[in-house]
């Protein structure tokens, strides 16, 4: 067969067999891995399944300030998820309080959650799939699978021995992040990456008039409706963040703001940003083990005292 | 069903193409018609069922317009007043699905009142089939429509490819193309002139404007909540956004294209190449062509077009620019872009008469208009992209440096001799909010590659023969460097480029065609 001769009954041919037959092979392979490899040990399955499964008295929602901040103990369940927005983590509590019998809420109250790039990221998918209880029979149909499919292929191709492995890369990698304190950085270095956070981290214009603004209230007193009792909590920041955050008025008017709510709906507001030491912290504004053992019994002690 | 989603590349359009020809060849051309009209029901119904209602009411209500307009031409009666009917109801139609909350908040703005809006969801393509069909009624009534049958009437309106956004098609154009036999004829160059056209457009749409609308979306959502975006990060996502909806218009035709010659239809040509244009008479020319035709032959013409003077012919391009602008959308920020696409054309044309007077006419004047009509286009896409005024002023704002220059940090270190004279002039070193560093400058340079120096879709194709009225556009030499032959090692290459498509369609979600929209 000559690769050049022209026929357009040949080209269509060899297009639909190649297309046809390489995507079928692809789709099953992917399944195979999904099932076999993946859906075991993936982040988003293993927080589904606690968010179904697990219990507790007190349940505390957020982003990664509450994921790297809070231990989980039998009173106490921290259903906090890296980069979740504000609407996000409201949409979770309201869902959770609904299907569980929870007697506490905490829901993080940090200025950065009016931050333009948190506003406007589109986690609809992501609360799909965790809100819908039934998953889709095809893995690889599943959003969290998906989107790192193509990661997932290469390093199976790469090096295949990694994907069995994957879960204690993780585990590692958690670990080092966990230990490390920020105060082993230069202090240019801390003050540079503060600087860089804060000014990315700036509530939006007038967020107090916002629809997520709007959210927030709406659903502090649906929660409130449910007898659920709810507490407001600023996460502790680093000494160099703290003082970058000072050149942007906005931050003051976010926390005026979560305690103008708090005053308003009769519930607790704690802020703990200015409580802690650098050596807390495994960056600006994240804290590491150390940091998490003191915020965790902080919490049960300042704000949870009523329950446990 | 999007034309870049898994459900409909693996499984709508196959099953319609197959089907549809296993009905021709089994000698059902009557059937394998209806089928089709089926089919194109089912992919409109797809987004909202309840919708189907309309569309078949549409079609009936101005069928039977047409059908009295023809028999009333044949006895010189009353022609005028049912073809003034019909359009008043596509006008009506049109109006109150599409313009009653405008109207609402006219009201409101204007007397201060508090009216509550109806918050009416626009129909699906419900622009583009109300223009068809007025298109249709007028030919009717001067006599040029000979064909009045239900069915290919039916199949006219709603044949999938071109129902949602375009091109709007002249019923002389198709109905000869319907005639079902005819299109075995070429049965496999059909086939592969259309995978490959469709394979064409959905690369462009999914790495071209998906990547480009990632930037463009954060600029312009920051900007409508107010954040004041320095001029750098403006500047960028603007780029960026006249290259997403050119690639995702561009695309969405191609994948038109291709999909219809799947069934051995030819879509007119609507789009070739703009940004090449050197002036913004030109520009119109390529951009949405068959949208251009229309609103010169039904608008532009009955106003009187520019035979009347030279003053009424500015003001007739005026109107027609802003009812063009209104027609792309429901607010006032798309009048100030036909407003300001009518003031281009209206210095554009006395321009025009000043270079004929003095015989100006060289490569520089070219290329200048060339970046001149680029940046012009550009500049009023912001009124076009934003979601509300105030938000295309805070944009406009930022590109004139009015909310700020600013670079990010590291930057410093490349002008470590002006720093003092930069900051005298206003500019500061920190985080930029929407700006993507160096990989948005390369991606946008990579863009002005693809529109200035690789041939188009028709180029790429000219062999045989991908659009109506393609013969009308110049192939020049250099821009058919790229030509596509059928043969054994393209079929692979272009499978290849398929099969990588429609994996990171899989990995991703399928973004919607911008003029969905409309």
């Amino acid at each position: 067969m000559n690769l050049f001769t022209s026929s357009s009954k040949k080209y269509s041919k060899i297009f639909l067999i190649f297309f046809l037959v390489t995507i079928f092979l692809f789709i099953f392979v992917t399944e195979l891995i999904f099932r076999l490899y993946i859906t075991d040990s993936h982040s988003f399955e293993q927080y589904k399944t606690k968010y179904y499964n697990e219990k507790a008295k007190i349940v505390i929602f957020g982003d990664s300030h509450v994921v790297n901040g809070i231990n989980d103990s039998d009173k106490l369940l921290n259903m906090g998820y890296a980069g979740d927005n504000i609407n996000s983590i409201l949409t979770k509590a309201l869902h959770y309080s609904l299907n569980h019998d929870v007697e506490f809420i905490g829901l993080q109250a940090d200025p950065h959650l009016f931050s333009y790039y948190r506003i406007v990221t589109n986690q609809k998918e992501h609360l799909d799939s965790l809100l819908n209880h039934t998953e889709r029979a095809l893995h690889i149909l599943r959003p969290h699978l998906r989107k790192y499919l193509l990661s997932y292929w290469k390093t199976w191709l790469l090096s295949p021995s990694q994907i069995f492995s994957q879960e204690n890369k993780v585990k590692r990698i958690n670990s080092d992040t966990e230990m490390r304190s920020v105060v082993d950085l230069p202090k240019e270095t801390r003050q540079h990456q503060a600087s860089i956070r804060a000014q990315l981290h700036r509530p939006i214009e007038e967020f107090q008039k916002s629809d997520t603004s709007k959210y927030l209230l709406d659903s502090v007193q649906k929660l409130l409706d449910m007898n659920v009792k709810v507490c407001l909590i600023s996460y502790p920041l680093s000494s160099d963040y703290r003082l970058e955050i000072k050149k942007y008025q906005k931050f003051s008017q976010a926390y005026d703001f979560f305690k103008y709510i708090a005053d308003l709906k009769g519930i607790k507001y704690m802020n703990y940003n200015d409580r802690y030491k650098d050596k807390d912290f495994s960056d600006s504004d994240h804290l590491n083990m150390n940091g998490s053992n003191k915020l965790t019994s902080d919490i049960i002690n300042d704000c949870l005292d009523n329950i446990i | 069903m999007l034309f870049n989603s898994i459900i409909f590349i693996l499984v709508f359009l196959p099953v319609t193409v197959l089907t549809y020809y296993s009905l021709i060849l089994k000698d059902k051309n009557e059937g394998a018609t209806i089928f089709l009209i089926s089919a194109s029901l089912f992919f409109y119904a797809w987004w909202d069922i309840k919708y189907i209602f309309l569309i078949v009411f549409s079609v009936v209500v101005n069928y039977f317009f047409g059908y009295y307009i023809s028999n009333s031409y044949k006895k010189s009666k009353n022609t005028k007043l049912i073809l003034a009917l019909g359009i008043i109801f596509n006008l009506c139609l049109l109006g109150f699905f599409k313009y009653t909350d405008l109207l609402i908040f006219t009201i409101n703005s204007v007397t201060d009142s508090q009216f509550n809006y109806w918050n009416i969801i626009l129909p699906l393509a419900i622009s583009f089939f109300t223009f068809q069909q007025i298109a249709y009624l007028v030919d009717t009534s001067q006599g040029k429509v000979n064909e009045h049958g239900f069915i290919k009437y039916s199949l006219f309106v709603t044949f999938f490819p071109q129902l949602i956004a375009g091109p709007i098609v002249h019923h002389s154009e198709m109905m000869p193309q319907f005639h079902a036999l005819k299109r075995l004829n070429k049965l496999w160059e059909n086939i592969a002139v259309g995978i490959t056209i469709f394979v064409i457009g959905l690369f462009k749409k999914v790495i071209l404007a998906e990547q480009m609308s990632y930037w463009a979306d954060k600029t312009f959502a920051a900007s409508s909540m107010g954040v004041e975006i320095g001029m750098l990060d403006a500047w960028t996502g603007l780029l960026c956004f006249s290259f997403q909806i050119y690639f995702d218009f561009s695309g969405y035709t191609d994948m038109a294209t291709g999909a219809a010659r799947l069934f051995g239809i030819k879509l007119p040509i609507n789009f070739f190449s703009p940004y090449r244009a050197s002036s913004i008479i030109n520009f119109w020319r390529c951009w949405h062509i068959t949208l251009s035709r229309f609103l010169r032959d039904y608008l532009y013409f009955p106003l009187g077009g520019n035979k009347s003077g030279t003053f009424k012919r500015l003001r007739n391009i005026m109107i027609v620019m802003l009812l063009g602008g209104l027609w792309h959308g429901a607010g006032y920020n798309f009048i100030i872009w036909g407003g300001l696409h009518g003031l281009y054309l209206i210095i554009n044309h006395s321009w025009r008469y000043f270079k004929n007077i003095n015989k100006i006419n060289n490569n520089i004047y070219n290329w200048f208009g060339k970046i001149l009509t680029f940046i012009s286009v550009s500049y009023a896409w912001v009124y076009f992209r934003s979601d509300s005024l105030e938000s295309a002023i805070n944009f406009s704002n930022s590109l004139f440096g009015l909310n700020g220059v600013i670079l990010p940090t590291h930057y410093s270190d490349l002008f470590n001799g002006f720093l003092k004279n930069l900051e005298q002039v206003g500019v500061e070193f920190g985080a930029t909010i929407t700006y993507g560093g160096g990989m948005q400058l390369i991606w946008l340079a990579g863009m002005f590659c693809f529109i200035w120096l690789l041939p188009n879709t028709q180029e790429i194709m000219h062999k045989f023969e991908p659009t109506i009225n393609f013969k009308g556009m110049k192939i020049t030499k250099s821009s058919s460097l790229i030509t596509w032959i059928p043969n054994a090692l393209t079929a692979l290459i272009i499978g290849c480029i398929a099969i990588s498509l429609v994996i990171l369609i899989i990995q991703g979600q399928p973004g919607e065609f911008i003029y969905f929209q409309f």
